[in-house]
């Protein structure tokens, strides 16, 4: 049996505020969480929802990106038909500087790929954000209303959340408001649409030329000009989108947070993907200390944690006193090193008796794989 | 389709000196180590030696082990033209099927899968040690001895030596003598179960050995003396390094506890993966008292409690207050607040209710012993298990 939905993941060119995070990588491959890669939310949703052919639509720094999906297989998206497809991004015409500006901008450069696809509904998102969505349930509400268009919306959205659809007595949305944050007039859309592929056909061709590159500004203000209507499925469990180094510091530390951490993992409902390595477990020595803390596999740690975000593979040498950091995958803590408050990205090495302090506020960024 | 090695891993059997803990899983399908089951270390050295196609002898109880499996994936062994492949006893027309009679017996059984691939050699592997072992090294020996078998051997100790089978060995190294358990062994090479045929001098040991009615159809006992007394040139392969079996409770317990020094095997060496297939989970969770020292903790625990000299399987929950101390921890094993648990293994899905203690430090009496809760096994609030009790069933207050 062939399911009905088919699913596209776009990645527009990074914040700049995500700084170093984004330097050899784009936003939708930061590591997020322990263990994963923001992607890996959107992928999950979409699998966990039955959906199995995936498109990613890639920007141009998708080094990273290709390095972690690979063929799809830790998502059950290697499939002989259908399945992951990556595109990357110089299907325009013209040159194209393979960044993208907004979402139109993203799918006109697949427009084929998108006319071939052989599903009725798309399910169309961003990959800059942690969630664990329902999708299985807002696809029931599209179907029971026979939307054109379902969009997930929820009351807050982090702080950078900035389209709310206004709902009506009957559960469709007619109105978009475009303002930041804030409490006011209506629900945040989570950039998650459920889109009947005709429509989005229909879109895509009204914003054809590169004035037109926005979903909200230009597409989906379009539609509702013209009468369109959207249902609206309401989604209030913990979902962010990241968006800067303080966002990302932020996030990281909430996940701490027994509620949040039910809410994003649930124990035997839609599991989060990601790509498997093989770690051993984490070892803890008997001068060990850990409190607060969320620790991969495969880490070996003889220093004290507190508060702290331990990647797959991370080594803290004895002494080594850390509080509210976040090390990624393989970075390594030399012995009595002392760090407060800092973001160290992939394969770094701080060395033996290093201080670093930063604060929630301006949290120090270590770029991937430097030494300290 | 024609191959150098394959391998055969024994799969089969029961593990019936662990009791409860293998009461409805076969003994390689055993949670092991925090992330593993024993049976991922054959099949990691089998991926990490370069021998992609192995045929798994399975037996007991094997549908989790089946399932674990599956294609292979997980240890790099699912490519088109190898790949892991179950091989359980099954119906021939016009035959009565038949278990495996005995660990040769099930070899032979599969002569048929050995043929089609052709290999100028077969390696005998079996599904309950844990070792890193670079096989290639050995089939290198196996070649250089012109042997028509190798037999990986480990020095142990004049008085473990009762306990295993011995090879005695002349002095240009080849094997003159095979002993199992004796009681004066004459040699401290005890056998590892580690063989490597050249393929053409087992088949043919296999057939002859199956027409013989007297035959127990085992390795050990029947197909080594065999050659032997053809004649056939058996060699020593030397194997320095850790190695253990754990086919009882104590050496099950005690090898969990090896894991936990690097010095005896080292399990974050990159160069020598041990992969495994590992549910889906997030990173183990340390709570705001939690207490964790000298121990292995995997994905998807949650730890608020004091955890100590142990190692915890994925999805195990120490709740605030709880003890845990000297033990072994299966998968989503809870241990609730305020109980405690020291010297034990807890099987899968085991509940130690509040207050409830299992286990306890040894007391230098001959009735001490590791304390065992089959899985599934609920210990009620308050409730004691003694030292060395084996529970297949829960016990109320």
């Amino acid at each position: 049996m062939r399911n009905d939905l088919h699913g596209i993941i776009y990645t527009l060119s990074s914040e700049p505020a995500l700084r170093e995070l984004v330097e050899h990588r784009n936003s939708a491959s930061i590591p997020f969480g322990g263990r994963y890669r923001l992607i890996d939310f959107a992928l999950s949703m979409m699998v966990n929802a039955g959906i199995r052919d995936v498109g990613v639509i890639m920007e141009r720094d998708y080094q990273s990106l290709l390095d972690h999906m690979s063929n799809g297989a830790d998502w059950g998206l290697a499939r002989r038909s259908g399945g992951l497809r990556l595109l990357p991004p110089f299907g325009l015409k013209e040159s194209h500087s393979g960044h993208f500006s907004g979402c139109m901008e993203a799918l006109r450069s697949v427009r084929s790929y998108i006319r071939d696809i052989p599903q009725e509904d798309i399910v169309l998102c961003a990959a800059d954000w942690a969630g664990n969505i329902d999708l299985a349930a807002a696809v029931e509400l599209h179907r029971q209303t026979g939307a054109r268009m379902t969009a997930i919306c929820s009351e807050g959205y982090g702080p950078f959340a900035h389209h709310r659809l206004v709902k009506d007595a009957d559960g469709f949305a007619r109105r978009l408001i475009f303002s930041e944050g804030g409490p006011g007039e209506g629900l945040f859309s989570r950039e998650i649409y459920i889109i009947k592929k005709d429509l989005l056909l229909e879109l895509m061709e009204y914003c054809s030329d590169s004035i037109h590159d926005h979903f909200h500004r230009d597409a989906v203000a379009h539609y509702l000009s013209q009468g369109g209507e959207i249902a609206v499925y309401e989604h209030n469990i913990y979902a962010r989108r990241i968006t800067s180094v303080r966002d990302y510091y932020d996030a990281s530390m909430e996940l701490m947070q027994p509620q949040i951490m039910a809410e994003l993992f649930p124990t035997d409902e839609r599991p989060i993907r990601t790509k498997e390595r093989a770690d051993a477990s984490t070892y803890y020595s008997d001068k060990a200390k850990v409190t607060g803390s969320l620790v991969a596999d495969g880490c070996y740690v003889e220093g004290e944690l507190d508060h702290c975000i331990l990647f797959r593979g991370v080594r803290v040498g004895k002494g080594a006193k850390l509080k509210n950091c976040i090390l990624m995958q393989d970075t390594v803590i030399g012995e009595n090193a002392a760090l407060t408050s800092v973001i160290a990205d992939k394969d770094c090495v701080v060395s033996e008796g290093t201080v670093l302090t930063g604060s929630d506020k301006l949290p120090v960024v270590i770029p991937k794989g430097e030494k300290v | 389709m024609k191959k150098e090695c394959i391998a055969m891993l024994l799969a089969g059997g029961q593990g019936s000196r662990l009791y409860a803990l293998t009461a409805d899983v076969a003994k390689p399908n055993l949670p092991f180590g925090g992330k593993y089951r024993i049976i991922d270390f054959p099949l990691s050295n089998c991926a990490n030696s370069g021998i992609d196609t192995v045929g798994v002898l399975t037996q007991y109880r094997p549908m989790k082990l089946n399932a674990y499996l599956g294609t292979g994936q997980p240890w790099d062994l699912s490519a088109d033209d190898g790949g892991v492949f179950i091989l359980p006893p099954y119906m021939s027309a016009g035959e009565k099927g038949n278990w495996f009679s005995g660990t040769a017996n099930a070899i032979y059984q599969n002569l048929d899968f050995i043929d089609v691939r052709d290999p100028e050699y077969v390696l005998i592997l079996s599904g309950d040690h844990i070792y890193k072992m670079d096989y290639a090294d050995m089939l290198r020996e196996h070649k250089e001895k012109g042997a028509a078998c190798t037999i990986a051997v480990i020095q142990v100790s004049m008085d473990e030596a009762k306990r295993f089978g011995i090879m005695n060995t002349g002095e240009d190294g080849y094997i003159t003598e095979f002993e199992e358990k004796p009681a004066h062994p004459k040699s401290d090479l005890a056998s590892m179960g580690i063989y490597i045929f050249t393929w053409k001098k087992l088949r043919q040991a296999l057939v002859e050995d199956n027409a013989d009615p007297n035959s127990q159809q085992d390795f050990g006992k029947n197909i080594i003396p065999r050659l032997l007394n053809q004649g056939e040139k058996l060699w020593a392969y030397h194997f320095k390094g850790y190695w253990r079996d754990v086919g009882t409770i104590t050496s099950l317990w005690d090898a969990n506890m090896d894991m936990l020094s690097q010095d005896q095997i080292d399990l974050y060496d990159p160069d020598w993966p041990i992969m495994s297939r590992s549910p889906i989970r997030p990173p183990q969770i340390a709570g705001p008292e939690a207490d964790i020292r000298h121990s292995i903790v995997t994905e998807g625990c949650i730890v608020d409690g004091s955890v100590f000299n142990s190692v915890l399987s994925n999805q195990v929950t120490i709740e605030k207050g709880a003890k845990v101390e000297y033990s072994v921890l299966m998968p989503g094993a809870v241990v609730e607040e305020g109980a405690e648990v020291r010297f034990a293994i807890l099987g899968e899905n085991v509940r130690v209710c509040k207050g409830a203690r299992v286990g306890a430090e040894p007391d230098g009496t001959d009735s001490w012993g590791v304390a065992t809760c089959g899985p599934d096994v609920t210990v009620g609030p308050g409730a004691v298990v003694a030292p060395g009790a084996m529970l297949y069933s829960g016990v109320a207050t």
